[in-house]
């Protein structure tokens, strides 16, 4: 066998484990969810070739529409505080020794814990009657049952879930800063807010846009706490849009529109990120 | 030999390993020389029972093995749609809206399969239930009843409230002929919350629908919102912003808030069904009983729901799991299911059994059964029927929340139940 062909060959049999996960667990599945979108199917009866008709129900859906601002807005309350509130963490936890370590684990505990049973526990803490909260603040106060607090009341516990695993990120990212660098900001007056603000900051960007894009992604995909919590009520307040899918898909039985709606929010996430990609791709990066 | 050689050996034996273990957990008993049938079932204090049957039936079949598989209620629904669209769902399960799976053909035709004479000793509204085109599609296997009054004792003695007066009691939007709220707000002094109207379909919004002359459905299609079903559901409301009943803040996310409540004694009036009287014969710690719900002004109407195992047409051993399903809904496969007082078991003959047990414990279950003399309402269904109760739900809770008029709430409520029908 010709040298060039053996090579070849030999770099895709290396390829092929890759290749098969790839095609298995990526691209077919995104087929069959481009394909799905196509045909009315109630999981029971036989599939309909139905053409274009999901995209348009689905795109003139208003509360498919709903979902996705309700999804923006959930976004917009958790990443930049769950952001700054796990950089303030790490910025404390980074100096420490073991008790650093210690404290890092305890933060970031809630993270490990499953969403469903986080949001079972908050459903009673939130509770009006026998809730903790209630009997701490020593008033009645309808957390999740009002329109204006239930949102608000999803994002508390999605930040206090993923503070600690924000700040872990951080913690890595300050330790990676050589010593000499903050020696040399600290001698020329660079101390507190300053240190922060001029060396922190810029030297953190790398790890502050990995934050930032896998906090938007996760935020838009959240489903298991407010499933727990909310259920998507009161009303449709905090009816997310993973929790729109999923009812279109189990409970209205109409995978074929619940498939439309991947595709968009598949398409929603992707700009998200591309565009915080370009914003940090075009800053300065630096090397120790 | 090299270490890349000892690495590769050691993933391929890994392989193997895994895919022996894979195939030991998924073995089925094949190769023991007996069919498995397998049935699912979504209530773990039902398992008991069913071994018990079910070993005496092996014990006449040696050719067959049923094994329980327990998937809880809340997935039931969902992952049982998702194992019949994929194939894999269990030779038989337990069904209690089964329309969309019986017009799609997936379930056996037991008319054909056990004979037409085999309806004929279970409870008529179990068989009516699940009849459908005047096929029935599955073997009952418990009614739950008309619901009924479970009542704390020592509060009423405390309000000075005969429990005699609960069964001549009557709501109605007429404050003169209403002599139901007037009890309740005597056990007012006395309880936190007197009685737990609430967004419970079964208990509380059929029995109010019904005796206040209402249907839920006509035709399959919705037909509450009407004179009839604002009348009912603003009776409701208003017990509730009375705080004659608990705020739907804590009812409306929470179906255990009121049973719970009952239980602590914080509760005098829990109107509920017999699914729920071994939870409170073991739990509650204080005296109890039970009485008949309230009339309406068109007498005392409840719902009367069932269950029922279906089989799956499309089941790998359609012999074996029809001879499974004669054995269920047989007096002698049946009665496993009273004999602990778990729940009325559908062949009407084994129903004693369950009042023998309740009556050893010196609980009367008769208000569960006279309920239903003034006639019964129907708990609804159809192709999509779940998916209706779910886009009706987020409205009804507004209503209940007191954040939506009841006769605007329930036209919404219709609308959107019609259009996840049609769809």
């Amino acid at each position: 066998m010709d040298r060039t062909v053996r090579r070849i060959a030999t770099s895709y049999a290396l390829l092929l484990p890759s290749l098969i996960g790839v095609g298995c667990f990526l691209l077919l599945p995104i087929a069959v969810v481009l394909w799905l979108s196509l045909h009315s199917w109630n999981l029971l009866g036989p599939m309909k070739f139905t053409g274009l008709d999901n995209w348009r129900a689905v795109l003139g859906d208003r509360q498919f529409g709903h979902s996705l601002v309700v999804t923006v807005v959930l976004t917009a309350m958790v990443v930049p505080v769950q952001t700054a509130l796990g950089f303030g963490v790490a910025a404390l936890l980074a100096g420490r020794g073991r008790g650093g370590t210690v404290l890092r684990v305890v933060y970031a505990l809630p993270w490990m814990c499953a969403p469903v049973a986080v949001g079972v526990v908050w459903q009673w803490i939130f509770a009006p009657t026998g809730g903790a909260l209630s009997a701490l603040l020593g008033r009645r106060i309808e957390w999740l049952s009002s329109p204006v607090l239930a949102l608000p009341g999803v994002a508390a516990v999605l930040i206090w879930m993923n503070v600690g695993y924000v700040a872990l990120f951080f913690v890595a990212g300050i330790r990676a800063i050589p010593g000499e660098v903050l020696d040399a900001g600290a001698l020329d007056g660079a101390t507190g807010w300053r240190r922060t603000r001029w060396l922190l900051l810029p030297l953190l960007r790398p790890t502050m846009f990995f934050v930032l894009a896998t906090g938007v992604l996760t935020a838009f995909q959240t489903f298991d706490t407010v499933y727990a919590l909310t259920r998507g009520g009161p009303d449709h307040h905090t009816d997310v849009v993973a929790m729109r899918l999923y009812s279109e898909a189990f409970d209205a039985a109409r995978p074929g529109r619940a498939a439309v709606m991947a595709v968009v929010v598949f398409a929603v996430m992707f700009v998200i990120t591309f565009a915080q990609h370009r914003y940090f791709r075009d800053r300065t990066s630096y090397e120790y | 030999m090299k270490d890349s050689t000892r690495v590769v050996l050691g993933i391929a034996l890994a392989v193997v390993l895994l895919i022996g273990a894979a195939l030991w957990l998924g073995r089925d008993g094949v190769g023991s020389g007996r069919t498995m049938v397998r049935l699912r079932i979504w209530d773990q204090s039902f398992v008991s029972a069913y071994r018990a049957s079910l070993d005496e039936f092996e014990r006449a079949n040696p050719d067959i093995e049923v094994r329980i598989t327990l998937v809880p209620w809340a997935s039931y629904a969902r992952k049982l749609r998702l194992d019949v669209a994929g194939g894999i769902a269990d030779d038989l399960f337990w069904t209690s809206l089964y329309e969309d799976y019986a017009d799609s053909g997936k379930l056996v035709d037991i008319g054909q399969a056990l004979g037409p004479e085999a309806a004929a000793g279970w409870d008529p509204f179990a068989v009516a239930q699940f009849t459908r085109g005047g096929t029935l599609w599955a073997v009952p296997q418990f009614v739950d009843g008309g619901s009924a009054i479970f009542y704390n004792r020592d509060l009423l003695e405390r309000a000075g409230v005969d429990p005699g007066e609960l069964t001549g009691a009557r709501w109605s939007a007429d404050p003169a002929a209403d002599t139901f709220r007037p009890i309740l707000r005597r056990l007012h002094a006395t309880a936190p919350w007197p009685y737990n109207a609430a967004k419970d379909f079964q208990s509380i919004q059929l029995p109010y629908l019904g005796s206040a002359g209402a249907v839920l459905q006509r035709d399959e299609r919705f037909a509450f919102a009407n004179p009839q079903g604002d009348i009912a559901f603003e009776y409701l409301v208003r017990l509730i912003a009375d705080g004659l009943s608990p705020s739907a803040a804590d009812t409306n996310n929470s179906g255990d808030f009121a049973e719970n409540a009952f239980l602590q004694g914080k509760m005098a009036l829990f109107q509920s069904g017999s699914f729920n009287l071994a939870t409170v014969a073991q739990n509650a710690g204080f005296r109890w009983g039970l009485a008949l719900i309230p009339q309406g002004p068109k007498g005392r109407i409840s719902a009367n729901n069932s269950i029922a195992v279906a089989g799956n047409a499309a089941s790998p051993h359609p012999e074996a799991t029809r001879r499974v399903l004669a054995w269920l809904g047989s007096a002698a496969g049946n009665r496993y299911l009273g004999v602990d007082g778990a729940t009325i078991p559908a062949v009407v003959a084994e129903q004693q059994v369950y009042r023998d047990y309740w009556a050893r414990h010196g609980v009367d279950v008769t208000p569960f059964f006279e309920v239903l003399r003034d006639g019964w309402i129907s708990g609804g269904g159809g192709p999509g029927f779940p998916a209706a109760l779910e886009a009706m739900d987020p409205i009804l809770a507004e209503m209940f929340l007191g954040r939506l008029p009841v006769a605007s709430a329930l036209q919404r409520a219709q609308d959107a139940g019609d259009r996840a029908l049609d769809r």
